[in-house]
């Protein structure tokens, strides 16, 4: 059968393309590992002995490594190169000829002490950005929020806190109770994002670190995690839906929120939905776009309206000149973020003083 | 039609034709005679100062300087100390666990790692992107790593560098240009490399070693680190 033209062509446009997706990558370090790597990547030791040679495809190549080079206590395992290396005339099979029956050692036995002293050493968490899509905060929307509108609120007066706040999320869409995702940023970031694992982090001001320390809102104010067995009559309870679909009871004092337990109540971080009457004075007014502003207190976003303040998720761009315990660091490449649930914030440095920006984390597309 | 489908044909077969490689065998022997001193060593110590030009946030090339100190103990045990453009920074490897520690931040990140000096740091690298300058020079086939990726090794002959002799090893392909001196000694020892990166966006790196201790004696206790008080033991995001 003869092929067509097109075939033709078809077959021709593809090796060339695989052809040219054939490029240089630096690996480790700065140059290209490979060789090493299928020194180093090969089996144990074991695997190393005659024991069955007659095993091996006649076909195999033999590029058996010298003699006399591997050293189990050397630095690097001992040098290795292939003895089929033929430099006199161009290759085009360079690539296979670290393949070698010898390799670096695996194990030793100082390594063995090594890890029963690490098994009680604590090591790091290895964490990275969730994918989820983030929402959106329109410019100029004022201190509105979007599930505000048609919200049942039903007060009930029979406690002294006379508010009990049953927020009807059911037209929310994608709510994160726990306030810790990011909606993106209402204004263009003209600084470069800086790209580390497959994301991109963009920010609108310079990266400069400063050591991350928890802030205290005054004697009144609790960290998440705080428990207490009784709270005051004063405290109003603030129903929300959670992503789950049941139904969960805040108390609400005073700018904590507070979940009930079996022993008596827990501070939690202030759930993204709830309209609470009042929030303390020392909240304060941050900036999120132009024109608009949310008030800040406890590492809680609120919108100012009509029912009082409401819960709302951080925006990304805003800044904050606090950030309440509960918060993470975490390596990402060269730059130390402070983490909370999906909120990153970077520290930075306005007018000499320390901040933190939120961060927009994106995927690399 | 007829004419296009030849070129299309043709264009791979022309393309491998230029990929033809240029190897100075002296080159590959200087190349071995220096990884089979570093390979025999068990332990050694010597510093080494960085110099990194990288495009910076406004587009301009920046140049950034460090200086380091390295400690080796085959098989297993490593630690470094840098300062520069980075902060005040060490590593401690002691064999199965590899830690990371700003001296500037006052915090760490401490993860598990394979039992071998190179397997660990190429293990870092390649998971969590940590960089240990100089380290290519190291791995165990280094000379076979450079045959494999560099279309031209050549031998550029003695150079004098700070009134010593130095053999001068260039090795190039489309993308990067990697420059190596070794010491005219009884050592063949690496005294300085050089790593461009070609096209619109040019990166150089350059390393220069110093100090070199080949018969170090060095206890346990330097490779294992000890957090210092009110450090921050910290999360870390991977590379990939």
């Amino acid at each position: 059968m003869k092929p067509s033209t097109s075939s033709l062509l078809t077959i021709a446009a593809a090796s060339l393309l695989l052809f040219f997706l054939t490029p240089f990558q630096a690996g480790a370090q700065r140059l290209d590992h490979r060789a090493s790597r299928s020194q180093m990547s090969r089996p144990s030791p074991q695997a190393r002995t005659t024991a069955k040679p007659a095993a091996r495809p006649a076909s195999r190549p033999t590029t058996t490594t010298r003699p006399g080079t591997s050293n189990r206590s050397s630095i690097n395992g001992g040098y290795q190169k292939s003895a089929s290396r033929d430099i006199s005339r161009p290759s085009a099979g360079q690539a296979n000829r670290s393949v070698s029956t010898s390799r670096p050692s695996t194990s030793d036995r100082s390594a063995t002490t090594a890890r029963d002293r690490a098994s009680s050493v604590r090591t790091s968490e290895v964490t990275r950005p969730a994918t989820r899509e983030v929402t959106t905060v329109r410019e100029n929307a004022g201190n509105r929020v979007n599930n505000t509108s048609n919200n049942r609120v039903n007060i009930d007066n029979s406690r002294r806190g006379n508010t009990n706040i049953n927020i009807d999320n059911s037209r929310t869409v994608n709510v994160n109770r726990r306030n810790t995702y990011v909606r993106t940023s209402p204004r263009v970031y003209v600084r470069p994002p800086y790209v580390w694992g497959g994301f991109h982090f963009y920010c609108h001001s310079p990266y400069y670190w400063h050591p991350y320390r928890p802030y205290y809102w005054g004697p009144v104010w609790h960290p998440w995690g705080f428990f207490v067995t009784t709270i005051a009559t004063t405290a109003i309870i603030v129903s929300i839906t959670n992503d789950s679909g049941n139904q969960e009871d805040y108390h609400y004092e005073e700018g904590n929120y507070y979940l009930r337990t079996a022993d008596g109540f827990e501070v939690v971080q202030a759930p993204v939905g709830a309209t609470v009457p009042d929030i303390p004075d020392t909240a304060q007014k941050v900036e999120v776009t132009e024109n608009t502003y949310n008030y800040y207190y406890g590492g809680a976003y609120y919108e100012k309206n009509a029912e009082g303040y409401t819960v709302v998720p951080a925006t990304a761009g805003t800044i904050v000149p606090h950030l309440p315990e509960g918060g993470e660091e975490v390596k990402v490449g060269d730059r130390t973020y402070v983490k909370f649930g999906e909120t990153y914030y970077q520290p930075i440095q306005v007018d000499g003083k320390d901040m933190y920006e939120i961060v927009e984390v994106q995927p690399e597309s | 039609m007829k004419r296009l489908l030849y070129l299309l044909i043709w264009l791979p077969v022309l393309g491998s034709s230029q990929g033809q490689k240029e190897i100075d065998s002296i080159a590959i022997a200087l190349i071995d005679k220096m990884g089979g001193v570093l390979g025999s060593l068990e332990a050694c110590s010597f510093t080494l100062n960085t110099v990194e030009d990288q495009v910076n946030e406004a587009g301009m090339l920046e140049r950034h300087f460090d200086s380091h100190k390295i400690y080796l103990r085959g098989p297993d045990r490593f630690t470094m100390r840098s300062r520069g453009h980075k902060g005040h920074r060490g590593y401690w490897f002691n064999g199965s666990l590899m830690t990371w520690y700003s001296f500037d931040q006052n915090n760490y990140v401490t993860i598990p790692a394979p039992g071998s000096i190179i397997r660990a740091i190429d293990s870092v690298n390649t998971t969590f992107g940590m960089q240990f300058p100089g380290a290519d020079i190291f791995y165990p086939s280094f000379a076979d790593d450079l045959l494999s990726h560099f279309d031209k090794i050549s031998y550029a002959g003695i150079k004098t560098l700070d009134n010593t002799e130095y053999f001068h090893i260039i090795a190039e392909n489309d993308t990067y240009n990697f420059q190596l001196w070794i010491e005219n000694g009884a050592f063949y020892l690496p005294r300085k490399y050089l790593v461009l990166k070609k096209g619109s966006a040019p990166e150089i790196f350059e390393g220069t070693f110093g100090s070199w201790n080949t018969s170090a004696s060095l206890p346990d206790e330097i490779f294992e680190f000890i957090p210092p008080k009110d450090a921050d033991l910290i999360s870390i995001m991977p590379k990939s």
